[in-house]
């Protein structure tokens, strides 16, 4: 026997090394996307794919305020030029022209192919007299400083129809040459990044260049930076999980072992209390880990509720210890009651494993492994090193009297089957009001920030995150004349006002055909020569002026058509990437839209348009059915969790009636949270939802500890000590959880405030309600 | 200069003369010059064509055949430099001169001559120097000098109402 216990030890020590030798190569992630899984359907691929690292999770909005706007104007310049230099964007954008530098010579190289004007009639002795009268007058009022310049080689305008495209149409006012808020106080800019929103390492070294760029060497003057978008967010929150993780887990930590010092009085058996909530959270956290790859942040402050779950069994152990018993003894006594408690906890999460939701399997490998391995080190490991016995915690006298006579009479439990009753009815009449569908309210973003970022995306007039076109086909070209077709019918939408611009992939690269039909509709030189000097008659233009618009006409007609990778010359080549990509078996082109006024009109026009292969989506409505399926699943998995504990108490108790007697109070809690919740005006969502499933673990372990010390062989020094191992671990329950309810962060929040609640209700109706049915049996 | 801040409003005809390298006659531009205090600046050109350039505080709309269309002030270093110095001549504000160029005032209150020379480097890419004359709290005559030789010469008054 003794080497047996040994043995424990030693398989005990060297998983614990094991574990921490995993966690030191821990790798903790906390955009929630990382949570949703590898879906079946392309299309919910292409959603996941895009919410991960598309073009609208790349993109930062930065804002500079709280200096004099010809200071903010200065700063927005010198920004935008330190970020374009130093390689972590893909784009950035003040509203100067100078971010046209590189986009701008080679929209000018290839003008002939890009600009959509270009047809035979442009280039008849008619049309070209028109367009030089028309830069003649232009001359004249002197309003336009680039137009003496381009002239002689793009006297059609094509460069400045293309510049005034990507330009001009779109972003909110310029002042001082760069964009401003309308009120005038904020200078703002927008940077794509290069990594994907998802790769939150390079995301916060994105961020931190631009607070290096922004802010003025040596503080010359005041000046708020103000950034937004999906990767800032991300960074943000990992920042603030981790740190609220910390502060609250200490917290906590203290709580518990200060109230563990009180009720011991001795060092020793406080630090034994820590050895199974140890073991299970290293071993917990290094299965996931190990299985998954990464650690989510979530999974990660579900940590806490292992604390909750695997503080009660040392505390049950010791103190139920009788007066000079040692733990080796005390164990086998209480054993079949603790072994109940540890299955119905691992079997009501083990179908967790079996969610598609990432998040929901790495819970469900946490806790399994986690309460399995407190279970096991306080069964076999606390024995083995705690030798001598220890002196045992003092309870008063009238503990054990409530549990042999509860202060609770049939009028308590008269009422509380009322409560029930009243409770049910609620929650039946609120029934809509309950679950919340958001996925963004899983994510632990403030309330402010997400109106900052609204604010700013209305002012900047940055793509919609919430709307997107995707066109799909075959081929690449497929795909690009599919999106000139979109363009078309999105330019009669944005004259209607139905939006106020979008971006197709055919703006940047347009299909051969159409780059073919350009190109055909260039004249000859000798045509064009002729053509022109018709139209100069009269004009008080130099001879040979124009020599430049010959000599680009006659190289257009001869170059071949614009490729993919002939946009890499400049930043245009990756955002196109962003726009354009094969897919499977074909490829994807993606419209990006901005300041959509009616997404209904919008999805309705584009459906009756009838254009092959090109869909509508609503991000937020398609997140939102993710949602709702993960959270039906999590209902069933919960379903099975339940099946599974009643299961266990069946095998562990072997009468219908006892589990009944044990879980009853437990359910009746569960509602009781559920409407308590509800009350506070919170929407329940996938982690309160397996909050609630903890709450049935540990409403469970208190109505079995409660029952074992109200069985008829039990005398009152058993049930004052049993009295007090449950008030022990309630108020470290509350301690912990308690806590955690205070976090800013909406996940642990809810975790936190489910628990508190569900252990105390759990508890109430446990001892009110176990009278009643000893009366009745 | 301080008699001009005096003027409440003031409309002149005018006659421009640019000189452009990129053409081989100038061009004349005929039309109104409207001023009303303090922020309010007009050039209406009749002739050859017509069009309207109207700065109102930090606004600038430009309106011609195709219809009107707003204009960042700032991004256009040329109207602003132009701008501002009739503006800011216009109302006797010689402290807001001061702040966009460096100030020369030559002559007699009855005729004097302002020269100025655009601090910013952006708008000294498209202005060399302007120079300003008049007699009391009249402009007579705005001259200006873009890089490259182009220029443009502005008479004031006395060609109608």
């Amino acid at each position: 026997m003794s080497g047996f216990r040994w043995g424990a030890v030693i398989v005990w020590a060297l998983l614990l090394m094991a574990g921490a030798w995993r966690l030191s190569g821990l790798s903790l992630r906390t955009d929630m996307t990382a949570l949703l899984p590898r879906a079946a359907e392309p299309m919910q691929e292409l959603l996941v794919a895009q919410l991960r690292e598309g073009t609208a999770a790349r993109l930062i909005l930065i804002a500079l305020e709280g200096a004099t706007p010809e200071d903010l104007a200065e700063r927005s310049r010198h920004t935008a030029m330190a970020l374009r230099q130093n390689g972590l964007f893909t784009f950035v954008a003040n509203g100067s022209s100078d971010e046209w530098a590189a986009e701008g010579a080679f929209l000018l190289r290839h003008r002939y192919r890009l600009s959509a004007s270009v047809t035979p009639e442009r280039f008849t002795a008619a049309t070209l007299r028109a367009s030089l009268e028309d830069r003649l007058r232009r001359l004249g009022s002197g309003a336009d400083p680039l137009l003496k310049r381009l002239l002689p080689s793009d006297p059609t305008g094509e460069f400045e129809g293309l510049v005034h495209r990507f330009l001009d149409n779109q972003g909110p006012e310029r002042r001082h040459g760069v964009w401003f808020s309308r009120s005038g106080t904020r200078a703002y800019l927008v940077a794509e990044t290069a990594a994907p929103g998802s790769d939150l390492d390079r995301q916060a070294e994105a961020i931190a260049a631009i607070r290096a760029a922004a802010h003025p060497p040596g503080g010359e003057f005041p000046l708020r930076l103000l950034m937004t978008g999906p990767g800032v967010f991300a960074v943000q929150a990992r920042s603030e999980i981790e740190g609220d993780s910390w502060r609250l887990s200490l917290i906590a930590g203290t709580l518990v072992t200060l109230l563990l010092a009180t009720v011991y009085r001795s060092p020793i058996p406080v630090a034994l209390s820590a050895i199974p909530v140890l073991t299970g959270l290293t071993l917990g956290v290094a299965a996931v880990q190990q299985v998954f790859g990464f650690v989510h942040g979530v999974t990660l402050g579900f940590g806490a509720t292992l604390i909750g779950e695997a503080i009660d069994y040392p505390a049950y152990a010791l103190l139920n210890a009788r007066a000079g018993e040692r733990l080796r003894d005390t164990l086998p006594r209480i054993w079949r009651t603790l072994r109940l408690a540890v299955l119905t906890t691992l079997f009501g999460s083990i179908t967790l494993l079996f969610s598609s939701f990432g998040g929901l399997s790495q819970l469900g490998l946490l806790t399994v492994t986690g309460v399995g391995a407190a279970g096991f080190a306080t069964r076999w490991v606390l024995p083995a090193i705690s030798i001598r016995p220890h002196a045992p915690a003092r309870f008063p006298r009238w503990l054990g009297s409530i549990i042999r006579r509860p202060v609770a009479g049939p009028l308590m439990q008269k009422v509380a089957w009322l409560a029930f009753a009243g409770a049910l009815t609620l929650l039946a009449a609120r029934h809509d009001r309950i679950w919340d569908d958001d996925l963004a309210h899983l994510s632990p973003v403030s309330a402010e920030a997400k109106r900052l970022d609204e604010d700013m995306r209305r002012d900047v007039g940055a793509p919609d995150v919430r709307y997107l076109l995707v066109v799909r086909g075959e081929t690449q070209e497929d795909v690009l004349t599919r999106s000139e077709a979109v363009a078309a019918l999105m330019e009669g939408l944005v004259r209607e006002e139905v939006l106020s611009g979008f971006e197709v992939p055919s703006h940047y690269l347009p299909s051969r055909r159409t780059q073919e039909r350009r190109r055909q509709a260039l004249p000859d030189p000798a045509d064009l020569r002729r053509a022109l000097d018709r139209a100069l008659q009269g004009l008080p233009f130099p001879a040979g002026t124009f020599e430049p618009f010959l000599k680009d006409i006659q190289r257009a007609r001869t170059e071949p058509v614009l490729g993919l990778k002939d946009l890499d010359q400049s930043a245009l080549g990756l955002k196109m990437r962003a726009l354009l990509f094969p897919q499977g078996q074909g490829w994807v082109g993606l419209v990006p839209l901005r300041g959509v006024r009616s997404a209904a009109a919008l999805g309705e026009r584009i459906g009756a348009a009838g254009l092959p292969g090109v869909r509508f989506f609503d991000l937020k409505a398609e997140a939102e059915r993710v949602v709702n399926d993960y959270r039906s699943e999590s209902l069933t998995l919960t379903g099975f969790g339940l099946v599974g504990i009643t299961g266990v108490l069946w095998w562990g108790l072997r009468s219908p009636a006892l589990v009944v007697r044990v879980l009853g109070p437990t359910l009746m809690a569960v509602i009781g949270v559920i409407l308590a919740l509800t009350l506070l005006g919170e929407r329940l969502t996938l982690f309160h939802l397996v909050a609630l499933l903890l709450v049935i673990g540990i409403g469970v372990n208190y109505a079995l500890f409660f029952h074992h010390a109200s069985r008829s062989s039990a005398d009152d020094e058993d049930r004052r000590r049993t009295g007090g191992s449950l008030l022990v671990c309630i108020a470290a329950t509350l301690c912990a959880f308690g806590t955690l309810s205070l976090s800013g962060t909406p996940v642990l929040h809810a975790i936190g405030l489910t628990v508190a609640l569900g252990a105390m209700f759990s508890l109430i109706l446990a001892v009110v309600l176990a009278d009643a049915r000893k009366v009745g049996s | 200069m301080r008699a001009m801040g005096e003027v409440p409003e003031r409309r002149d005809a005018f006659v421009e003369t640019r000189t452009i390298s990129l053409l081989t006659q100038p061009l004349t531009l005929r039309g109104i010059l409207v001023y009303r205090r303090p922020r309010y600046i007009e050039k209406r050109i009749d002739a050859p064509h017509t069009e309207r350039i109207v700065v109102d505080g930090d606004a600038l709309t430009v309106t011609d055949g195709r219809g009107t269309k707003r204009i960042d002030i700032d991004s256009h270093p040329l109207i602003r430099t132009y701008v501002e110095a009739i503006r800011a001549t216009l109302a006797g504000e010689v402290a807001a001169l001061r702040r966009h160029y460096h100030v020369k005032l030559e002559g007699t209150p009855t005729e004097w001559t302002l020269r100025l020379r655009p601090m910013d480097p952006a708008a000294a890419d498209h202005v060399t120097s302007l120079q300003v004359s008049g007699s009391g709290s009249r402009i007579r005559r705005v001259e200006i000098l873009e890089p490259g030789g182009d220029r443009s010469v502005m008479a004031i008054g006395g060609v109608g109402p």
